[in-house]
C-alpha cells in the first residue's frame, strides 16, 4: 500500500467570525474574547448576519439551523477551491461530515407538537429534517455527490473524525478527493442542557487557566476540500496545506494511569508518527473546562520532549466550543496561522494549571507559526483526534 | 489486508441472543405485538417490534437509563465473549443509530419546555458518542471509537466503517455494530413517514403496504484476519468487501430503477474483486414497502443480468421487522449464520407474486442452499446505502 499525499484545497468556514476565510484570517490577527450574547445572556460564538439564500439556490421548504450552516460552509469551501458542482460530480468526491447534535432544533420542533399536540398532529416535514444525517444527505443531494458518504455522530471529535476518514481514503489510493468538515448550531434548549450540566462559564472562557470554569458555547459550519496531492497539481489547485498525519485513540472515565494511557497523548503520538514529523505550533482542544484542559495539558506535558520550540494556543476564546465542527474549525485556523505566519495568543490565561509551565503563546508574546502545526480535537466521553498539518510542499 | 468477522451479539424481538434469533428467524416466527413501553392509544400505528423479554447482564454494572444503550451493550457482550476479545484493549468501537439516546434525552426537552414531568439530567443522551463510550467502559477498550448515523444503513455501515479503521492501520480489532429502541419521538415520526403496515410485512409481495418498526442491536466483532488468527480466533467469515454511497435524489423516496442501489452494490463487488456471478444469495434490504421492492429487485437484475434469477433472495423483515439502525448489522449476522448452516432464512407472508418483483425470493419456509458467498444491502432515508460481501471462511 504505497502512501498518496492528500492536499488542502479549499476551505469553507462559517462561524462566530464571520462568513469565509478573510473573516477568519482577520480574528486570527486581532483576536478578541467573544461577548455576552444578550438572548442567552452569556459569552457565545454564535453566527450572525446569516442569510441562507446568499449559499443556495434551490427551492428549500424547511431547513433546520445545522442544515443552513451546512449549505453556507459547502457553497463556500467549493468556491475556495474554484471547483463547480460538475466538477465535484465528475472527481466522485466523497462527502465527510461530522455533528454532535445534528439537526437538534428540528428534533425539538417535533417533539414539542407531540407533547402538546398528540402523535396524529404532528408536522410530517420536520421528522425527515431531524435526522443527523439529513444535513450531509441534503448536501449529496443538492450537489448530486453520489459518491462515498458518512455521516459522523461522534460527539466532539466529528468532524475531526470526517476529516480523519477522507485522509486515510485519499492515502491509501481509494478516493482522489473529498469534501470533509463538521457541524454544530446552537439553540436555546442546547445552552439551557448545556448548563444544566455546568460546563458553560458565564464569562469568557479561560483555557488552560488555573481559574477556568466552563466553556463559551458556539456554533460553526467548516468544509474543507481534500485531494490527492497529484490530481491536484494536475487541475492546477491551488494547495493550502499538506495532511501529513493524523491520529485516534480513546480512554474510559477512572482508567487513565499514566499519560500512555491519555487519549489525547496517543492521538497526538500517532499523528506525529503517522507525519513523520514534529509540530512547530499547536492548536489545543482546550475550552476552559477542568476536566478536558487538564487532560490535555498532561498529554502535552508528556510529550514536550518530542516537540521542542513548540508554541502552542486555544482559539476557544475567540470561537466559542463548537462540538462537531472543532476539529475542522481548527484545522482551517491553524492553515491560516502557517499562511500568515503568525500563532494567536490563548486569550484570558493568567496562571497556567500546572507545572512546569507549557509554552502557550500569551497576549503580549509574538510567536511565529513555523511550517507544521497539530491541532487536537477531543469529545469529553474520551475520544480524542490529533491532525499534523504541513506548509505547502 | 484481510477483514474477518469472529464474533456476533444479537439484542432482538426474535431474541436476545444469536441462537435464539436465528432459530426464529429460521422459523419464521412473526415479532410484532402492541407497543408496551409507553402509551400508543393515540397513535395510527401500534404494532412493532418491541423487546420484551430483555434482561440486563448484571455484570454490565448498572443499567443505563436509556433502552438503546441497554440494547447495543448486551449485544457488545456477547459478540465480544464470542470472540474472546475482553482484556484486548486496543480494541475500537464503531456503532451506528438512526435516534441514538433520543428516548431518554425526550425527558430533557420536556425539561427544557417547562413540563413537570421533564429531566434535565438527560441531556447527554443527545450526543450518539455516549453508547459508545459506554460499551469502551466496560472492556477499556482504548481504541479509536466513533459512533457514525446513516438512518437504516446505520448498521451496515458501522461495519464499513470498523473494516475502514482496520485496512487504514487504526485498529485490528472492533467491535461494530448498529442499534436503536422505539420511543414516542422515533415512534410519531416512524408513523407519518406512510411507510408502515398495521399488521404484517409482506416483502416482494404484489399486495405489500409497508414495514413494521422493531428495535434493538445487532453486533459483530470485526477483526485483521492476521490478528485473529495469531490469537486464535474462530473465525465465522471474510468481509470480502463493501460499498457505502448516497443516492442524491431525495429524501424519502428510493431513486428511479434503484441507480443508488445498483451502484453500491457493483462497488461492494469491485472492492472484492468479484463478479456479479460469484455472489449466491442475497440478504436484502426487502421492507416490504411498494417502493423499496420493486427498485431493490430492479438494482439486482441490472447488476447481476441473467445470473439475478439463480440468486436466492430473502427479507427477514418479514418475521423481524425493519430494526431501523440495527437492520443492517442483524441482517449481516444473518448473512453469516447462513454461510456457517446452509439454510436461508424464509421471507413470511409470501402470497401473491407481484409481475415487478420476479426474482427467487426464498418464500414461506427457509431453504437449504450451498451458500459461498453473500451479498447484504441495506437503505436509508436520505438516500443512504451499503452493502456487504462475505465468503465463508472454510471456504
Amino acid at each position: 500500500m504505497k502512501d498518496r499525499k492528500a492536499v488542502v484545497t479549499g476551505i469553507g468556514i462559517i462561524c462566530a467570525a464571520g462568513a469565509g476565510r478573510e473573516a477568519l484570517r482577520e480574528a486570527l490577527r486581532k483576536p478578541a474574547p467573544l461577548t455576552a450574547d444578550a438572548g442567552l445572556r452569556l459569552p457565545a460564538g454564535l453566527v450572525r448576519n446569516f442569510d441562507i439564500r446568499e449559499y443556495i439556490e434551490t427551492e428549500k421548504g424547511y431547513l433546520d439551523r445545522t442544515s443552513q450552516l451546512a449549505f453556507a460552509g459547502m457553497s463556500l469551501a467549493l468556491e475556495d477551491a474554484n471547483l463547480s458542482r460538475e466538477d465535484v460530480q465528475k472527481a466522485e468526491a466523497g462527502l465527510f461530515l461530522g455533528t454532535a447534535f445534528g439537526n437538534h432544533q428540528t428534533i425539538a420542533l417535533f417533539f414539542e407538537d407531540l407533547l402538546a399536540k398528540g402523535p396524529r398532529f404532528v408536522k410530517p416535514i420536520l421528522f425527515p429534517h431531524a435526522y443527523s444525517n439529513t444535513t450531509i444527505s441534503l448536501l449529496a443531494m443538492e450537489y448530486g455527490l453520489t459518491g462515498w458518504h458518512v455521516n459522523f455522530a461522534s460527539g466532539g471529535i466529528s468532524g475531526a473524525a470526517a476529516i480523519l476518514s477522507a485522509f486515510d481514503l485519499i492515502r491509501t489510493g481509494r478516493l482522489d478527493m473529498a469534501l470533509a468538515g463538521g457541524v454544530d448550531s446552537l439553540t436555546e434548549m442546547l445552552v439551557a442542557g448545556l448548563q444544566a450540566e455546568k460546563l458553560v462559564s458565564s464569562n469568557p472562557c479561560k483555557p488552560f487557566d488555573a481559574a477556568r470554569d466552563g466553556f463559551n458555547p458556539g456554533e460553526a459550519c467548516v468544509v474543507l476540500v481534500l485531494e490527492e496531492g497529484e490530481r491536484a497539481r494536475r487541475r492546477g489547485a491551488r494547495a493550502l496545506a499538506d495532511v501529513l498525519g493524523a491520529g485516534l485513540a480513546s480512554m474510559n472515565k477512572g482508567q487513565e494511569r499514566s499519560p500512555a494511557e491519555n487519549a489525547m497523548y496517543r492521538a497526538m503520538e500517532s499523528a506525529l508518527a503517522s507525519g513523520g514529523a514534529t509540530p512547530d505550533m499547536l492548536v489545543a482542544s482546550a475550552n476552559g473546562s477542568p476536566l478536558r484542559d487538564e487532560a490535555e495539558w498532561k498529554a502535552v506535558a508528556a510529550l514536550a520532549e518530542r516537540m521542542p520550540g513548540l508554541n502552542m494556543t486555544s482559539l476557544k476564546p475567540l470561537f466559542g466550543e463548537t462540538f462537531g465542527a472543532e476539529g475542522p474549525l481548527q484545522v482551517a485556523a491553524a492553515i491560516e496561522c502557517l499562511g500568515e505566519g503568525i500563532v494567536p495568543p490563548a486569550l484570558n490565561l493568567e496562571r497556567q494549571l500546572g507545572a512546569p509551565p507549557l509554552p502557550i503563546v500569551s497576549e503580549t508574546a509574538k510567536a511565529p507559526a513555523g511550517a507544521r502545526a497539530l491541532v487536537n480535537s477531543f469529545d469529553d466521553g474520551g475520544s480524542a483526534v490529533s491532525i499534523l498539518l504541513g506548509k505547502p510542499s | 489486508m484481510r477483514i474477518v468477522v469472529t464474533g456476533m451479539g444479537v439484542v432482538s424481538p426474535a431474541g436476545c441472543s444469536v441462537a435464539s434469533f436465528w432459530k426464529s428467524v429460521c422459523e419464521g416466527r412473526s415479532c410484532f405485538r402492541a407497543i408496551s413501553r409507553f402509551p400508543v392509544s393515540d397513535f395510527q400505528f401500534t404494532r412493532a417490534g418491541e423487546i420484551t423479554d430483555f434482561q440486563w447482564p448484571s455484570d454490565l454494572g448498572p443499567a443505563p437509563e436509556d433502552w438503546a444503550s441497554r440494547f447495543v451493550m448486551a449485544a457488545a457482550r456477547e459478540a465480544v465473549h464470542d470472540a474472546a476479545l475482553a482484556g484486548m484493549q486496543g480494541t475500537g468501537v464503531v456503532l451506528a443509530t438512526n435516534f441514538g439516546g433520543v428516548g431518554a434525552a425526550s425527558d430533557f426537552m420536556a425539561w427544557a419546555l417547562g413540563r413537570k414531568d421533564g429531566n434535565g439530567g438527560t441531556f447527554p443522551e443527545l450526543s450518539f458518542q455516549i453508547a459508545a463510550d459506554r460499551v469502551a467502559q466496560v472492556w477499556n477498550f482504548r481504541g479509536p471509537r466513533l459512533v457514525i448515523s446513516l438512518s437504516c444503513a446505520s448498521g451496515a455501515s458501522a461495519i464499513a466503517q470498523a473494516a475502514d479503521l482496520i485496512r487504514a492501520g487504526r485498529a485490528r480489532s472492533v467491535i461494530a455494530g448498529g442499534y436503536d429502541a422505539l420511543s414516542p419521538f422515533a415512534w410519531a415520526g416512524l408513523s407519518v413517514l406512510r411507510t408502515m403496515s398495521r399488521d404484517a410485512v409482506r416483502p416482494f409481495d404484489l399486495r405489500r403496504d409497508g414495514t413494521i418498526f422493531s428495535e434493538g442491536a445487532g453486533v459483530l466483532a470485526v477483526e485483521e484476519m492476521e490478528f485473529a488468527r495469531a490469537r486464535g480466533a474462530h473465525i465465522y467469515a471474510e468481509l470480502l468487501g463493501y460499498g457505502m454511497n448516497n443516492n442524491a435524489f431525495h429524501m424519502t423516496a428510493p431513486a428511479k430503477e434503484g441507480a443508488g442501489t445498483a451502484a453500491v452494490m457493483r462497488a461492494a463487488l469491485r472492492d472484492a474483486g468479484i463478479g456479479p456471478s460469484d455472489i449466491d444469495h442475497i440478504n436484502a434490504h426487502g421492507t416490504g414497502t411498494k417502493s423499496n421492492d420493486v427498485t431493490e429487485t430492479q438494482a439486482i437484475k441490472a447488476v447481476f443480468g441473467e445470473h439475478a434469477r439463480r440468486i436466492p433472495i430473502t427479507s427477514i423483515k418479514s418475521s423481524l421487522g425493519h430494526m431501523m439502525g440495527a437492520a443492517g448489522s442483524v441482517e449481516a449476522i444473518a448473512s453469516l449464520l447462513t454461510l456457517r448452516d446452509g439454510i436461508i432464512p424464509p421471507t413470511i407472508n409470501y402470497e401473491h407474486p407481484d409481475p415487478e418483483c420476479d426474482l427467487d425470493y426464498v418464500t414461506n419456509t427457509a431453504r437449504k442452499a450451498d451458500v459461498r458467498l453473500v451479498l447484504s444491502n441495506s437503505a436509508g432515508i436520505g438516500g443512504c446505502n451499503t452493502a456487504l460481501i462475505f465468503k465463508g471462511a472454510w471456504r
